[in-house]
């Protein structure tokens, strides 16, 4: 079997994290917590980690089983796929999210009008292509380009200091208006669920675990510092600045001679969304895949180009509806698949080392 | 035909990559070029008719030529909301605007008087407006000032946006954008500050020269910083307009009519002109509450970290037993350290200033002087100079804020992040929440360096 190394999946957990978090969640967080919503990203990141260490204990217990070997044993065939199912929703419904969010970005910066069909054009071969090809062509590809994406995000942050900011003013917002704040935005999370899904396509040895977990660390430090240096910046305003790592490089009069700056946000805004969008639809495919077992993965894809076409450009059509989906009903869903899952996983594993000893 | 569908069947990239340029590639090159499909919009000037909305485009039409000459030109529209006036302008140019290009956001003085932000509301609604766009207010129509800012391009090559960038940059030193006006709107104190551009008609230039000529030798004027270099000679004998008083602008200039002005502070003149004399309207609730001349910036700049060097003047600085001359000291440094504190419930802003001063001009009155070097240090009398003139130039720029209830220098926000408890119970005693910045003490400490 193809699996990919430790670093790769490092690069994937990194570029995941960053998904539907650096345009427009910093600005609708703002709405309900104010700065405060720093906190609740570090308040959720922090309960993450629990997945992630859930997903490094399976690992350790299974290394070359796959999720739905592992669940089998435990909970029985059906309620495994019931499961998994979760899953497969969950990424089907990000991969939408992380589209909209991007194409809406990519349609007020470059395009101006609608290019929704064009767009559709462009991403989805790519896409398909690099999930036809295997997470070993994409962990490489990914690889590649993880150092121009790290530089893309990091000039961002470094150029924001350059403007004028100030340190937020926090702990404006009161405790239940966080907690709410982090129930509703909970679906832009549960980044490591992807690695539940090709568990068995990664290799890792114990020493690769601090590996993985500093990529983890690294990508949260980055969310975090572009959350707080976004409020920084627009303080009071933050709520009217959809492109939130983009919005870093602009609103700067210092910088009306330089001109368009924004290009360099625009590359790696572009960059890190094609990549995201090919591991959401990798893992809903390998989702697919194991809940309809009898089918190969190009049914999967050709499914999943079908669910998205019809989800998104038929039944949501609007990017207003999306985020009114994502932040009012889909919130109760990713409860589910982020936490609930994830404990039933742990208990499983927890079964089953009792089973040992006993 | 096996071996091509094996090869594709290998390398399939190749097949997806054929498929896009075979779909994109006559699309590109059949398609027009985009400057035939849209107009680049440089600034944005707003006008209120009535109840109409008149919205004017300065707008860059790109030609091939083999002069390096940017043909630009004012396209307006009128409608009864903005966009209906955007559609309109859209429709005599016979191109869709695009205003990521937009540097200026110009609207009249008059629109002022109501809440701005129904007017601005489309603006900072579509994306495509840039972001760092400045806004400014202008005394007559915003569709003058484009039209004089077009001619002044076209004539002199000066720009708009360079003029404002220099505002914003050396004499506001504060952020004065659209982004900016909005952060103070929604801000709890309400207030915001942007830049302020005079434009004078052609006629009444006209007016202004014809009454110039009438009067007879009367005083001399000269004028500094223009660029259609109408630089009049300077009398000699008239003591009132000596160096060290034009280099520090007047504090009366509100009350100075408009040809005044122009013959003082200087202006850039194509075939009208555009008079640049760093006034600032201040805002509160989208509203003009009060107009802050060069003075009051300069002094509430004393606030902010931020290098203006600013010039300082103070007059009858004795030495040399009776003899005393007049002096213009320029900030060369500036560390500002602002302290908030309460003291037996009474909220105290205590601004601590560390300047580093150069002197710049001595006025020696026709005396002999001898010895220049001694002025380079900062005796007690200079000091204590020094700081007369800046608390007294901070105390008439606060008054200003006080009657208007603006906060523009953040009181408001200082006190919150260092004593948020007192702070809040010192707002809830007050009659009227928003006129707190009348119930605080300002203190001012300064410290006085050469830095010669």
């Amino acid at each position: 079997m193809k699996t990919i190394s430790a670093r790769q999946t490092g690069i994937i957990i990194f570029l995941t994290i960053f998904a539907n978090k650096i345009l427009l969640l910093p600005s609708i967080m703002y709405q309900k917590s104010q700065a405060d919503a720093v906190f609740v990203m570090f308040g959720i990141f922090a309960l993450e980690l629990f997945i992630l260490w859930v997903f490094l204990s399976l690992k350790k217990r299974y290394p070359y089983q796959n999720l739905q070997q592992i669940l089998k044993k435990s909970i029985g065939k059906y309620l495994s796929k019931v499961l998994i199912f979760v899953f497969l929703i969950f990424f089907l419904f990000k991969t939408i999210l992380t589209y909209s969010v991007v194409y809406v970005y990519l349609k007020d910066l470059v395009y101006q009008d609608e290019f929704g069909f064009l767009a559709l054009v462009c991403f989805l071969p790519v896409v398909n292509h690099a999930v036809v090809c295997g997470l070993r062509a994409m962990g490489r590809t990914f690889e590649l380009f993880y150092y121009l994406i790290l530089a893309g995000v990091i000039f961002c942050l470094a150029i924001a200091f350059f403007t004028e900011i100030s340190i937020p003013v926090f702990f404006t917002a009161n405790v239940g208006a966080m907690f709410n704040s982090a129930f509703t935005h909970l679906f832009s999370f549960g980044d490591y669920l992807v690695l539940f899904v090709f568990i068995d396509k990664i290799s890792l040895e114990k020493k690769d675990y601090k590996k993985i977990l500093s990529f983890a660390f690294f990508a949260i430090i980055l969310v975090l510092m572009i959350f707080s240096i976004f409020y920084a910046k627009y303080q009071i305003t933050s709520f009217m600045h959809n492109n939130a790592l983009a919005d870093l490089l602009v609103f700067s009069v210092q910088f009306n001679a330089i001109g368009r700056l924004d290009i360099v946000a625009m590359l790696t805004i572009m960059t890190l969304g094609l990549f995201q969008l090919e591991i959401f639809q990798y893992a809903f495919c390998e989702s697919f895949v194991m809940v309809f077992d009898k089918l190969s993965i190009k049914y999967a894809i050709a499914v999943f180009d079908i669910l998205f076409f019809v989800i998104y450009f038929i039944l949501i059509g609007k990017y207003e509806l999306m985020i009114q989906l994502t932040t009012q009903y889909l919130s109760y869903f990713s409860l589910l698949s982020n936490f609930i899952v994830p404990i039933i996983i742990a208990c499983c594993l927890f079964k089953k080392k009792k089973e040992l000893k006993e | 035909m096996k071996k091509i569908y094996d090869w594709i069947k290998k390398y399939p990239f190749i097949l997806v990559l054929v498929i896009i340029l075979l779909f994109f590639t006559p699309f590109a090159i059949f398609s027009p070029g985009e400057s035939r499909k849209r107009a680049i919009v440089l600034a944005i000037g707003l006008d209120k008719i009535e109840d109409k909305y008149e919205i004017s485009l300065l707008t860059f039409i790109p030609t091939p030529n083999q002069e390096f000459t940017e043909s630009n030109s004012v396209i307006s529209g009128i409608g009864s909301s903005i966009s209906e006036a955007v559609f309109d302008a859209q429709l005599t140019l016979g191109k869709n605007i695009g205003l990521s290009h937009a540097k200026t956001t110009v609207v009249n003085e008059k629109m002022l008087e109501e809440d701005i932000t129904s007017s601005l509301d489309y603006l900072s609604r579509i994306a495509s407006l840039s972001e760092n766009t400045v806004f400014i207010c202008t005394n007559s129509s915003a569709k003058d000032l484009l039209l004089a800012t077009s001619s002044l391009e076209e004539n002199l090559g000066l720009k708009l946006d360079q003029l404002i960038s220099y505002n914003s940059n050396e004499v506001y030193t504060m952020d004065t954008s659209l982004e900016a006006f909005y952060r103070g709107y929604y801000s709890p104190q309400k207030s915001s500050i942007i830049g302020y551009i005079e434009h004078v008609k052609e006629d009444e230039q006209n007016q202004t020269s014809s009454q110039d000529n009438s009067q007879s030798n009367s005083q001399s004027e000269s004028q500094s910083g223009g660029a259609s270099g109408e630089q009049s000679g300077g009398d000699e004998n008239s003591s009132s307009q000596s160096a060290v008083k034009q280099s520090n602008s007047s504090s009366q200039s509100e009350q100075k009519s408009l040809t005044e002005k122009d013959k003082q502070r200087g202006s850039i003149s194509g075939q009208s002109e555009i008079l640049n004399i760093g006034e600032a309207v201040v805002l509160r609730e989208g509203k003009k509450v009060a107009m802050l001349d060069i003075d009051n910036i300069n002094s509430l700049k004393l606030l902010t970290n931020k290098k203006s060097f600013d010039t300082i003047k103070i007059t009858d600085v004795k030495y040399e037993q009776d003899k005393a001359f007049d002096m213009a000291f320029t900030i060369k440094n500036k560390q500002v350290a602002i302290k908030t504190d309460f003291q037996n419930g009474v909220p105290m802003f205590i601004i601590n200033l560390n300047l580093g001063v150069q002197l710049s001009e001595i006025d020696t009155k026709g005396e002999e002087f001898k010895e220049e070097s001694q002025f380079t240090q900062i005796t007690q009398e200079i000091d204590a100079k020094i700081q007369n003139v800046l608390k007294n130039e901070f105390v008439k720029a606060l008054k200003i804020l006080r009657d208007s209830k603006a906060d523009v220098i953040g009181v408001y926000e200082k006190f919150y992040r260092s004593n948020r408890k007192d702070f809040l119970k010192f707002l809830n005693n007050l009659d009227d929440k928003d006129d707190y910045l009348n119930n605080i003490v300002f203190v001012m400490n300064f410290k006085i360096q050469s830095d010669g």
